[in-house]
């Protein structure tokens, strides 16, 4: 009796065990390409679900926003605040302002539009500030009529402006009486109209 | 040679081979159409022989050397030996081991047998002994003697018996008789059970007087007689069983009546897996080859299964992936539909909400923080100088401007302006951080006679009620009726105060107020 292996007597189970795990590895293989095709289709039809969703939160909170702000910037846009500036009303605005006053004198001189910076003003990318300068001199029986002009403007008319400079000068010298028909002072002030536009890019 | 197939408790086959050549032919044969299940070969010999030894307690080489040494001695010209332990036994300090040793002494018998089985490649799990296998068996008849005698018959022509010590087994014998057909059969089975009475005694293993337990198996045939002799017999504790009856105590399903216990035996040695007695390395080959192939076959088997199971694994959550696809794209295709009903509701097509948003957060912060008038400043400066009658402005200048020593507006950038320049000057509106309200007042003194130390006095004391009030940052007189600094020239008419003529004199004044804008809305 021989003690050596019979590799005869082990055929069937070698092979059925090699057809075994080559059956195995292909079970394996293409069970984990299925799973991995329809993992790689779950993973982007996920990312387009969140996708949507974002899309669709970005919509409610557009919403939201559009609701809260609508009304100010119709108002805004309405005034011409908002868009281009709006010169011939600024001097229909100065006409009625004086048709009250009734100042001997109310010269105005507006500059090209510049921008409109200030220390510490940080506004969006897209947003424009514009300002177009105003060099106004009115001469006035107080200096008080100096800021009823102003106020008169800010009453009617829904615009920013700004004053950057202004000089009162007293006119004659030595007369301590004020006269109360003609001017006493002279004032020259730097106003700036303020406009604010937005680039839709 | 007796096959017998066994199912669980049922007897499938049980086939006769003569030890002659045709019978090995048919063994030849009947081996090979079992296509290689594995076999038991269960021996009941004449010539096998049983020797209970002690040695002392020993393991490892030392045990191994003992044991073979005693091998030689008993069993010299047998390769076919078995050393089973039985009892470790403790004299004062020093242990020792009892074991049975046995052997076959004519392993000639076992050769064509073997042979055979080599040829048909048939796996020989084990060459058991067939009283050690009935060491089981001994336990199912509940003896109260320490000693019991087992006597069975599997062939007609030998009796055998075994005999156990404390349920351990001693010794076993293989007697022929020859009254089995004829002749008085109980007669010489009751001698041979008292001539291994006298060898028990004779050998110190039981004492006379001890009483023996004698479980005896036999057809129905001998049972009346065998059970009438055996009663008149006060010396032995007998127990008579048909074999018949007791293979149904056993619940073995047979199809004929047996005239002998072969049959319990060999389905003893298949119930359990009994250690292997006397097969050597090489008839066991098979076995191992039959191990292997087994081992192979579960191994490929569970590698089937687990393949399988991963493979359901991974389709069920590929199932589970597409029904989650499945419904995520359905409530995409909501979201897409509300996406659309909403968008409706959004009128202002020509700018983004966001930028609304932006845009009039931006017209609300320049109104909070950056219009400005000259209202205030003016009216807090006049405030301070009506407190001085004699004091008159002639001129008030109101600047707003990034520094505090302005004398102008900041400029701004034209919006048709060139690059470079606008971002020049856009740059120095960025790092300017402060806004100033800066105010230049000249005026006069009223009524002034030419007493410059009264004027510059009332100057000094308007300078000091303007900083003590801490509403300005820089208060500075820039202009005085006399400048009388030592670094200034100074000239001037002193002939009109002679001729006390007073109307020429003047004591202009001139100064600087600063205030820095608190911006609120960065």
């Amino acid at each position: 009796m021989e003690n050596k292996i019979d590799i005869q007597f082990l055929k069937r189970p070698l092979i059925f065990f090699a057809i075994s795990l080559v059956l195995s590895l292909v079970f394996i293989v293409l069970g984990w390409q299925f799973q991995n095709s329809k993992n790689a289709e779950y993973i982007q039809a996920k990312s387009s679900l969140s996708s949507s969703h974002r899309v669709y939160k970005q919509l409610v909170e557009d919403l939201d926003l559009l609701d809260q702000y609508k009304k100010a910037y119709k108002e805004y846009k309405k005034t011409g605040l908002i868009g281009p500036e709006r010169r011939l009303s600024w001097i229909e605005t100065l006409e009625a302002v004086n048709d009250v006053l009734k100042l001997p004198r109310l010269t105005y001189a507006l500059q090209p539009q510049q921008e409109f910076s200030r220390p510490g003003l940080k506004v969006e990318r897209n947003i424009v500030i514009g300002s177009t300068p105003m060099d106004l001199t009115i001469d006035l029986l107080h200096e008080e009529d100096l800021f009823a002009v102003f106020e008169g403007i800010a009453g009617n008319i829904n615009n920013l402006f700004s004053i950057d400079s202004c000089r009162i000068t007293r006119m004659g010298k030595g007369d301590s009486v004020l006269s109360t028909k003609s001017a006493n002072l002279t004032s020259k002030c730097l106003m700036r109209w303020i406009t604010v536009d937005v680039q839709n890019k | 040679m007796v096959a017998q197939e066994w199912d669980g408790r049922k007897l499938n086959s049980s086939v006769y081979f003569e030890p002659d050549e045709q019978g090995l032919d048919l063994f030849n044969a009947y081996l090979s159409s079992l296509k290689h299940a594995p076999v038991r070969l269960l021996l009941d010999l004449i010539e096998e022989e049983f020797r209970q030894i002690v040695i002392p307690f020993l393991r490892g080489p030392d045990r191994t050397g003992i044991i073979d040494r005693n091998f030689a001695k008993f069993f010299r010209n047998s390769s076919y030996r078995y050393a089973l332990s039985q009892a470790v036994l403790k004299k004062g300090r020093r242990k020792e081991e009892k074991l049975l040793l046995m052997g076959l002494t004519n392993q000639e018998l076992l050769k064509p047998w073997l042979n055979i089985l080599d040829e048909t490649k048939t796996p020989l799990s084990g060459i058991l002994s067939l009283p050690l296998v009935s060491e089981d068996l001994v336990a199912d008849f509940k003896s109260e003697n320490n000693c019991v005698i087992l006597v069975s018959q599997q062939v007609p022509s030998n009796l055998r018996q075994s005999v156990f010590l404390n349920g351990k087994p001693i010794l076993s014998r293989l007697v022929p008789i020859a009254s089995f057909y004829q002749g008085n059969y109980a007669s010489d089975v009751i001698r041979d059970i008292e001539g291994t009475q006298r060898y028990l005694v004779s050998q110190r293993i039981i004492d006379r007087n001890d009483t023996i337990s004698v479980q005896i198996l036999c057809n129905e045939r001998h049972l009346e007689s065998l059970k009438t002799k055996t009663d008149e017999d006060p010396v032995f504790d007998y127990n008579v069983q048909d074999v018949n009856d007791f293979i149904k105590i056993e619940k073995l399903e047979l199809n004929d009546e047996q005239d002998f216990s072969s049959v319990l035996f060999c389905h003893q040695a298949t119930k359990k897996p009994y250690a292997n007695h006397y097969a050597r390395h090489q008839e066991r080959k098979y076995f191992y080859h039959h191990l292997v192939s087994m081992g192979t076959k579960v191994t490929s088997v569970a590698l089937l299964a687990i393949s399988v199971g991963l493979l359901a694994v991974f389709i069920g959550k590929g199932f589970l992936y597409e029904s989650s696809v499945n419904e995520m794209k359905q409530l995409e295709q909501k979201y897409k539909l509300k996406f659309t009903q909403l968008n409706e509701l959004k009128i202002d097509e020509d700018i983004s909400t966001s930028n609304m948003k932006n845009v009039v957060q931006t017209v609300e912060k320049l109104k909070q923080s950056y219009l400005f008038s000259p209202q205030q400043m003016m009216a807090m400066v006049s405030q301070d100088i009506a407190l001085f009658n004699e004091m008159r402005v002639n001129s008030l200048e109101w600047v707003l401007a990034s520094s505090a020593n302005a004398t102008s507006a900041d400029s701004q950038v034209e919006k048709n302006m060139d690059t470079r320049s606008r971002r020049n000057r856009r740059s120095n509106s960025v790092i300017a951080k402060k806004l100033f309200e800066i105010v230049n007042i000249k005026g006069e003194l009223l009524n002034f006679d030419g007493d410059y130390r009264y004027a510059l006095s009332l100057i000094n004391d308007f300078e000091d009620t303007m900083k003590v009030s801490n509403k300005y940052d820089v208060v500075q007189i820039t202009e005085r009726p006399l400048n009388i600094d030592s670094n200034e020239r100074l000239s001037g008419d002193v002939s009109n105060k002679v001729n006390n003529k007073t109307d020429n004199k003047n004591a202009d004044f001139s100064f600087r107020v600063v205030r820095e804008v608190k911006l609120s809305g960065k």
